[in-house]
């Protein structure tokens, strides 16, 4: 059956391949089991699967001189992940009430140690390496799904909070209760383009002064829908990110955003990008958006990040957690035309490129309608 | 004429302007959004050309036809510059990962002494808390049982098959079936059930 999973995976990305230039896929003699081989699109580094099935699947992932091996089977609902780099050992199981249980520990030793950036780093290069496979198989590949899932929730694990822990599934909001998946902006909306803005808030320490109410000390601090801790219009979408440090654009009109990362500016108030609101780190594989998920990346890209000393979006984190890998996915991934990040035309796009049905330009200042025809 | 109907015309005339007015009240300050919120889709399948000045004026942003022909020439140009952004893309994403210390050796534990307790954690009942933690020690008991039998190859057993890293599987996931457990006779209902 493998070979046949294979064969099929090659013949599904030789095609897509020679139309987009994505990521590519090969089959290697293997000797008894052939392998899948992921090519990452970007030079993001090279994915060998030995095995690759609905019920299972184990790898390895070679990037930056870095060997990340993996294993994924799903048995009746309950999944087991479990994935060594670096010396380390991060270890999942999945059960049906939707409740997970973590661990990560010292290979060498078996003690407790914690989550890096560069552990986070590795983490997310594979999950974005996997978007195309997981895009075409993980509806029928569940080890694949969860996987992937699971991947993208350590690439957002912040430092400051304990590698072995239990989260436990929401009691009201199984399914698509907290699900932003009628907001998230997509193809198909049309010749007529109405973007979809959505509210994103959070809380922390940060003190704008002593007399405001605006993130002051009556509050500790901002609280939560604070003016300077919200973002009015987040565009939410699976937008690719700019260069900048978190990858998000930010701005005061939806007309004039660009890549960096604002510090509790009230006047900013317009934001998208970097797969913004998405439950993991950036853009990748899996489509869930929820108000979690969504608050969670306003507070690390607004003015706080993963790695925070103070801890400020550990909560966010921790409310976001369950939504990575229990809720459906929203889908919406993008056919972009023409990436401007990294070029002297990011965050400059020309004007006459906006709206004009001259393929989709991504990171420009502002949302090209084209994206979503 | 007499004045009724000079009075009908008038109103007649004064609404059609009103009208007019409005419209064209609403069109300017559409055009005047920084993003277009028109929703006018074409009912019947005109000319490419056609369709393409019509998609793009009802995204609030005419495009006359004489533009057209420049604006699909730009679309290879835009391609060129598009590659080469890649390369400029790849650089810029190394060079933000090369400053990480890769070499660096592993950490302790994070602290975790102000544990962030999410509030729908908060929130979920202690009856409800205790049925997920029961069912999340049976899953682990299971998935233990599996890792302990020679027949089932190496699942979940750390990937080198070595005795040494099983064995610490085995005990990292036996020592957290006793926390949990632990959590659960200590507290009782209502027990959180975290690590350490």
């Amino acid at each position: 059956m493998e070979g046949g999973w294979a064969l099929r995976g090659m013949g599904f990305f030789a095609s897509l391949c020679a139309l987009s230039g994505c990521a590519s896929a090969a089959l290697e003699p293997g000797g008894e089991q052939e392998k899948v081989v992921v090519v990452a699109p970007e030079e993001q580094g090279l994915v060998t699967f030995d095995e690759l099935t609905a019920a299972r699947l184990e790898g390895s992932y070679e990037y930056r001189g870095e060997t990340l091996r993996f294993e994924s089977e799903a048995r009746d609902g309950v999944y087991y992940v479990t994935v060594t780099l670096r010396g380390m050992v991060l270890s999942a199981t999945l059960d049906t009430t939707g409740a997970f249980d973590l661990d990560g520990y010292n290979d060498a030793d078996g003690t407790d140690t914690a989550m890096t950036a560069v552990d986070r780093a590795l983490i997310h290069a594979l999950e974005s390496a996997l978007t195309d496979l997981y895009r075409a198989r993980a509806a029928e590949l569940p080890a694949l799904d969860v996987f992937s899932r699971t991947l993208g929730l350590w690439s957002d694990y912040p430092d400051t909070v304990a590698l072995r822990r239990m989260f436990y599934a929401r009691h009201e909001r199984k399914g698509s209760g907290s699900s932003l998946c009628d907001n998230l902006n997509k193809p198909g909306q049309g010749s007529g383009f109405v973007p979809r803005y959505t509210w994103a808030s959070h809380d922390c320490l940060k003190l704008k002064g002593v007399f405001t109410t605006d993130c002051g000390p009556l509050t500790a601090g901002c609280a939560y829908g604070n003016d300077s801790s919200t973002l009015d219009s987040v565009f939410m979408s699976m937008h690719p990110g700019g260069s900048c440090g978190d990858g998000r654009f930010f701005g005061t009109s939806a007309a004039n955003m660009r890549c960096y990362e604002p510090d509790h500016d009230s006047n900013v108030e317009f934001a998208y990008g970097d797969c913004f609101g998405r439950c993991g780190l950036g853009c990748g594989g899996s489509t869930q958006f929820t108000q979690a998920c969504l608050d969670h990346d306003a507070c690390v890209s607004s003015g706080h990040w993963t790695a925070n000393p103070l801890s400020a979006c550990d909560d966010e984190f921790a409310e976001a957690a369950v939504d990575y890998l229990v809720l459906s996915n929203c889908g919406g991934a993008l056919q972009i035309d023409y990436n401007w990040a990294g070029s002297s035309y990011e965050g400059a796009c020309p004007a006459s490129w906006k709206n004009a049905n001259d393929g989709c330009d991504a990171a420009c200042q502002f949302v090209d309608g084209d994206c979503f025809r | 004429m007499n004045r009724p109907k000079a009075k009908v015309l008038i109103a007649v005339f004064a609404a059609a302007l009103l009208v007019a007015g409005l419209l064209f009240h609403r069109g300017s300050s559409l055009r005047s959004l920084a993003v277009s919120e028109a929703s006018v889709a074409p009912a019947a399948q005109p000319p490419l050309a056609a369709q393409e000045r019509r998609s793009a004026a009802a995204i609030g942003r005419a495009i006359p036809l004489s533009e057209l022909a420049s604006a699909r020439r730009t679309r290879e140009e835009k391609a060129t510059l598009a590659v080469e952004s890649e390369a400029a893309r790849i650089a810029q994403r190394e060079a933000k990962l090369d400053p990480l210390p890769w070499g660096a050796s592993r950490p302790p534990p994070a602290v975790d002494g102000d544990h962030a307790v999410s509030k729908s954690e908060a929130a979920l009942p202690a009856a409800e808390k205790v049925r997920q933690t029961e069912s999340m020690i049976e899953r682990l008991r299971e998935r233990i049982a599996r890792a302990e039998q020679p027949s089932v190859r190496p699942a979940s057993l750390v990937f080198d098959g070595s005795s040494r890293a099983r064995e610490r599987l085995l005990a990292r996931m036996k020592r957290r079936v006793a926390e949990l457990e632990q959590s659960l006779a200590r507290e009782g209902p209502g027990a959180t059930a975290e690590g350490q």
